[in-house]
């Protein structure tokens, strides 16, 4: 998995690589904020982001509440790194798009605990995304079924957008997954043994 | 303990080094790799000096913002070796860059300085010891 580090000071963001790839991460190193937003807002960008909060030019919680401005992205997992123990700082931070902190100097169980964290919730947000593509897709073929259907006044028979003609079952069940059990309604039951009453037996 | 003498600027004083470096706590902070603690260790003295210019001309010119970012720096990084007189100094002159008050901020930075110089030595001597 790849994560981004954003940290001015080249000391610890060596540790903070360091530490990150000997965890099996692929690390991508931003020295500033604004390095660290361009990074993080590219096609193919990491989604998980470790951040200082006190950077030149735009901190980290700046870059945070800017990432989350954006419309129809992918979720990024952000972390901030900070010095600041007072709580409503702290508060401020999350309040801008910050889903976690961890205090410096870090401690290294505390924070992989934290990026496992990070992970869970990005495994959660691909599977929910997952879902929504897939209750979308349905919601397309229900309209489709709830639309105009041409068919066959005699067989039934259901013609698609490729002037096909199907089987109103299997139509039904290549857009919806329905399958049929078949049986047989009382009014259709009291008209075939009524059929079968005026048939004579044949002779033998 | 041992003394050791270090030369700082025009002022020399006597600076004991510390017995134990690094705690337990502090490679611990390093997933018990002595070696990357080396590493950052050397990183940190080779940076020193642009951070201490930093500061200096931060509190020469009197801004107040640059001050507190210029102490930031140093107590971050300082941090990493475990708590010490330094980081105590590096944040209180980081606090009195935020409250734009630098009456006292040249004393406090000459004493950041000679706290630093103790780190310092400390740091040489365990960059040293690990180099062999």
């Amino acid at each position: 998995m790849r994560i981004l580090i954003a940290e001015d000071d080249a000391v610890s963001r060596r540790l903070l690589e360091t530490v990150l790839t000997r965890w099996g991460y692929e690390v991508v190193a931003a020295c500033d904020g604004t390095e660290a937003l361009n990074a993080l807002t590219a096609e193919g960008a990491p989604r998980l982001a470790i951040l200082d909060w006190m950077m030149p030019g735009m901190d980290g919680v700046e870059v945070c509440s800017r990432v989350r401005a954006r419309e129809n992205a992918p979720y990024t997992y952000m972390v901030l790194l900070t010095a600041k123990s007072d709580k409503e700082d702290i508060a401020s931070g999350l309040e801008a798009g910050a889903d976690d902190y961890v205090n410096k100097p870090f401690n290294q169980q505390e924070l992989r605990s934290r990026i496992k964290v990070g992970e869970r919730v990005l495994a959660l947000e691909q599977a929910l995304a997952r879902q929504v593509t897939d209750l979308e897709q349905a919601l397309v073929q229900v309209r489709q079924l709830k639309g105009l259907l041409p068919i066959c006044m005699y067989c039934k028979k259901i013609r698609d957008d490729q002037d096909y003609w199907h089987q109103m079952e299997s139509y039904i069940h290549h857009h919806t997954g329905t399958d049929f059990s078949h049986g047989i309604c009382p009014e259709c039951y009291e008209k075939w043994m009524a059929s079968r009453k005026q048939t004579p037996p044949a002779e033998v | 303990m041992m003394n050791k003498f270090m030369a700082e600027g025009n002022v020399t004083t006597i600076v004991p080094a510390q017995e134990v470096f690094p705690s337990a706590e502090t490679l611990d902070r390093f997933g018990g790799d002595i070696n990357l603690l080396s590493e950052i260790s050397s990183m940190f003295l080779d940076g020193l000096p642009e951070m201490l210019s930093t500061m200096n001309t931060a509190i020469a010119s009197g801004n107040e913002f640059a001050v507190e970012r210029a102490a930031h720096a140093i107590k971050g990084v300082v941090s990493n070796f475990g708590e010490s007189p330094a980081q105590e100094a590096a944040f209180r002159l980081e606090m009195m860059g935020r409250k734009c008050d630098l009456s006292a901020a040249r004393e406090l930075a000459n004493e950041l300085e000679t706290e630093l110089a103790r780190l310092r030595n400390i740091l040489d001597t365990f960059v040293k010891e690990n180099a062999l």
